[in-house]
């Protein structure tokens, strides 16, 4: 329950709560619908990428044992994963659109910034006309 | 804005790598979402390293993004395939023929007529 991100049980009412939560669950609720409605996207993430079958760190390597990894080396289980994929050697990182600008003077030419926030760094990028921005983009 | 002209639009095979890549990347990021590739066009870009403070100019470049299809206005639609990829094209390609886009060294370039 503690890595759920759950807050503790402080009263009888909380409790019940939990038994509810687990008759839905029971009734076939899906785990990802209940924690939605709870508001707790970090842990939805981390049940996404929850695999039974994915290799684990061996015993014997130390604090990491046991963690998921991807081919049985040591592996980050920080929600930037879920941020970024490696295939055929290089690195795709995405940044999210966190806000728009469209701005214009008399007689020139109207412009749209984009600006992105991503685990590395925030970026603006700007262009000509009006445009809708991607809600997410690539990071160079 | 808005492309009512037929232009021929191809994907190297490195470029059409690179799109599919990113979109696993941003589907798994936003699932909810029913996104697309967007081909975009910067003028000029700014980055601001998270750790450092340090900021470092970009661009020009053309780059992919991911937009919900909502929000798609008035962008030239074409199929690479199987996927959907949409085109924000700046007035000076509004006029082009063909366009081939290619994936080298890191960024995405444009071939073609």
């Amino acid at each position: 329950m503690a890595f759920t991100g759950l807050p503790k049980l402080e009263s009888a009412n909380d409790a019940y709560r939990l038994y509810l939560a687990g008759a839905l669950l029971d009734d076939g609720l899906p785990p990802r619908e209940m924690l939605a409605g709870l508001g707790l996207d970090r842990t939805m993430r981390q049940l996404d990428k929850y695999d039974p079958d994915q290799p684990r760190v061996p015993a014997g390597s130390g604090r990491e044992c046991g963690q998921w990894t991807k081919d049985g080396s040591l592996a980050s289980t920080s929600g930037d994963e879920d941020r970024k994929v490696q295939l055929a050697g290089d690195v795709i990182n995405v940044g999210f659109l966190v806000g728009i600008a469209h701005g214009s003077s008399p007689g020139e030419i109207p412009w749209t910034t984009c600006v992105y926030e991503s685990a590395i760094g925030d970026f603006e990028w700007s262009r000509l006309g009006e445009w809708e921005c991607p809600g997410i983009r690539r990071v160079p | 804005m808005r492309n009512d002209k037929k232009i021929d639009v191809s994907f190297s095979a490195s470029a059409e790598d690179v799109i599919r890549r990113f979109m696993k990347v941003a589907e798994r990021t936003m699932p909810s979402a029913n996104l697309v590739p967007v081909i975009t066009w910067w003028v000029e870009g700014k980055f601001t390293d998270k750790v450092t403070g340090k900021v470092t100019k970009l661009g020009p470049s053309i780059d992919v993004g991911a937009i919900d299809t909502k929000k798609l206005t008035s962008e030239l639609v074409v199929p690479m395939g199987g996927l959907k990829v949409a085109l924000q094209l700046p007035d000076e390609l509004q006029s082009a023929d063909r366009l081939t886009f290619d994936y080298l060294d890191g960024s995405f370039i444009l071939v073609g007529n």
